[in-house]
């Protein structure tokens, strides 16, 4: 029951007071009288009079709100440096539903990429009403003009994007659409997308904004790291200030499996600071991620997760689409591009994993490895140069199952690898679901299998 | 709800965490008023007297009407790193208020100095941090009288005792 009097400083108009980029302190009673003072690693808004506290670590204040419910919390808006005191009275506490889900999903992708799983157990999330909310005295003493931070989206803006996507030809325009709005709206200049594999085991980087050619093809299992937990549990994943989180969880990411020599880096920023993994669904079906990242701290915050939200599982609904209009344009003619003289290149195919290496150099595996092996022996044997994505959608030996076709992502990722990784090799779109494969050198093909 | 039994003997601050408390870690301030309602506040400039018995700290007059008003009794300290998250909480009860003197905040400032270095190692902003105090601080000089481990983990909470206790006498 809430009786109580209007508070002078509404939660909605603090929403940066609730990033945790400062973290918030509060203050409990002990049985004996005593108070007891410690920080909260998450101070989350639940409505215009309530907020929610995580409860992980703190018996004395778990101890303390059961015997005395009332709790002062101060939080910081960094984006104008005020502190707020906010006095709380406990009403209960929430082991399971959506609150509960997300705080879980959070500590765990956190802990998960510090290496450290298991260790933050989410007891349970203490729902406190808000009794006062007041505005500490003191002006602060640095004006710091931090829109750049707080920036809004305007519905204007996202019906325009949500237009594009709506006319988006092939996948590689709409992961476009989807990149540019994430820089758009969030002046976000780091983002990538990772697809769900065939199998849905496995999340694989597709198209990337602000890394350069780093990272496209690179793979992660779904589960894994604060990526995969956020993909597996189909919730985004919010940090505002990377570096304390981990050192908070005792970071120690060398404690992280080395990656093995075939293995490509994901993409990454040297010091990432704020990191926003936004899953992207279908249906309910999950489609993949999309990962923003910044160096800043407090780059991305809660208005930033749901616009991303949206746009994300449009563009997944888009590429569902996408997937099942099977339509091919008409086939322009195509000339030999192989240039005669040059060294033959050797093409090394390992079945096993479907890794491709070009003269010794790994340059892809997988579904995508398997796309170019058939690709290279159509043209070694029959000097085709010139395919359609329906017959390796009919090609058996591609195992490309039924139900989840990521031919097009594959292709797109096979491309930008030859790209990346040498320049005799190109695979150019000539039509709607029509690719042409360039050779600008002469191919030796050898297969491990013998 | 019966009090508490006190402790065997009270917790004096050693070497050691002397040391961590003044090396320029983030401090918070707890206290109760008269009605029983919680306040809290940031604190700066930590100074660990002689003896390990008693322990001042600072908090910014206009930023802490509420606790100065609180009619200050029992006072929780929590010292953090930071860095490290090491974390450690400190009760005693009030002595007295005081107006600093220079040398003292000259203390501060180098103490906030350490405190915004780091910061800034794990990515703070420094004028972010320079924004969490103010100039005009008073003196809190309060006893010592437990100590609680505050670290995340699974240990947070538990007591902490002293290092004479611990080469002596078992305490508990």
């Amino acid at each position: 029951m809430t009786t109580s009097a209007p508070l002078e400083v509404t939660l909605e108009s603090i929403p940066s007071a609730f990033e945790g980029v400062i973290p918030a302190a509060i203050c409990t009673v002990g049985a004996d009288g005593s108070p007891n003072v410690t920080y909260l690693s998450i101070v989350h808004q639940v409505d215009e009079r309530h907020v929610a506290l995580s409860r992980q670590f703190f018996k004395k204040t778990d101890e303390n709100t059961r015997g005395n419910p009332l709790a002062q919390v101060n939080v910081v808006d960094v984006a104008t440096g005020r502190m707020f005191n906010l006095d709380l009275r406990y009403e209960r506490t929430e082991t399971t539903g959506p609150l509960f889900e997300r705080m879980r999903t959070h500590l765990d992708a956190i802990a998960l990429e510090s290496g450290m799983a298991n260790v933050f157990t989410l007891k349970g999330v203490d729902i406190c009403e808000v009794t006062q909310c007041s505005l500490v005295p003191g002006n602060p003493p640095i004006s710091w003009d931090n829109a750049s931070v707080a920036g809004t989206v305007g519905f204007a803006d996202l019906e325009a994007v949500s237009q594009r996507i709506s006319r988006a030809e092939d996948l590689e325009e709409l992961l476009q659409i989807f990149l540019d709005a994430c820089r758009r709206f969030l002046g976000c200049e780091h983002a990538f997308v990772m697809l769900t594999d065939e199998r849905g085991e496995r999340l694989y980087t597709v198209a990337s904004a602000g890394y350069g050619d780093a990272g496209t093809g690179s793979e992660i299992p779904i589960g894994a790291g604060l990526i995969g937990l956020a993909a597996a549990r189909r919730q985004s994943v919010r940090v505002t200030h990377m570096a304390r989180e981990l050192r908070y969880a005792q970071a120690t990411r060398a404690a992280m499996a080395s990656a093995e020599d075939d293995e490509i880096p994901l993409p990454a920023l040297a010091s990432t600071q704020s990191q926003l993994v936004t899953p992207m669904l279908s249906r309910h079906e999950l489609v993949g991620v999309v990962v923003l990242e910044s160096e800043r701290v407090g780059a991305f915050q809660a208005a930033h997760e749901c616009v991303i939200g949206i746009i994300a599982n449009q563009v997944a609904t888009a590429m569902t689409l996408l997937s099942a209009d099977g339509t091919e344009g008409a086939l322009e003619p195509s000339a030999p591009t192989e240039a005669p003289g040059t060294a033959a290149v050797l093409v090394k195919y390992y079945p096993d994993d479907e890794s491709v290496f070009l003269d010794n150099e790994y340059l892809i595996k997988g579904v995508a490895g398997g796309i170019l092996w058939r690709l290279l022996r159509h043209y070694v044997d029959e000097g085709r140069e010139e395919f359609s994505n329906r017959e390796l959608r009919l090609d058996s030996s591609l195992a490309l199952p039924d139900i989840k076709d990521n031919l097009e992502a594959r292709l797109i990722l096979l491309r930008k690898r030859l790209e990346e990784r040498c320049d005799y090799l190109r695979i150019e779109k000539t039509a709607r679901g029509r690719f042409r494969l360039q050779v600008s050198r002469p191919l030796t093909l050898e297969s491990a299998e013998g | 709800m019966p009090e508490s039994a006190p402790p065997v003997a009270p917790f004096r601050i050693d070497d050691e965490l002397k040391e961590f408390i003044e090396s320029g870690v983030a401090i918070l301030l707890g206290a109760v008023d008269a009605e029983g309602h919680p306040r809290v506040a940031y604190g700066w400039g930590p100074r660990v007297h002689a003896g390990g018995d008693r322990l001042s700290v600072y908090i910014e007059r206009a930023r802490s009407p509420q606790l100065l008003s609180a009619g200050l009794r029992q006072i929780a300290v929590t010292f953090t790193d930071p860095v490290s998250v090491r974390s450690v909480q400190v009760k005693g009860q009030m002595l007295e208020l005081g107006e600093p003197n220079e040398a003292e905040e000259t203390w501060i400032a180098r103490q906030r100095d350490a405190m915004t270095v780091s910061c800034a190692l794990i990515g703070d902003p420094p004028h972010m941090i320079r924004n969490l105090w103010m100039d005009d601080t008073i003196r809190i000089d309060l006893t010592v009288e437990r100590a609680f481990d505050q670290t995340p983990g699974p240990n947070a909470g538990q007591p902490l005792v002293s290092s004479e206790a611990r080469a002596g006498e078992v305490v508990r």
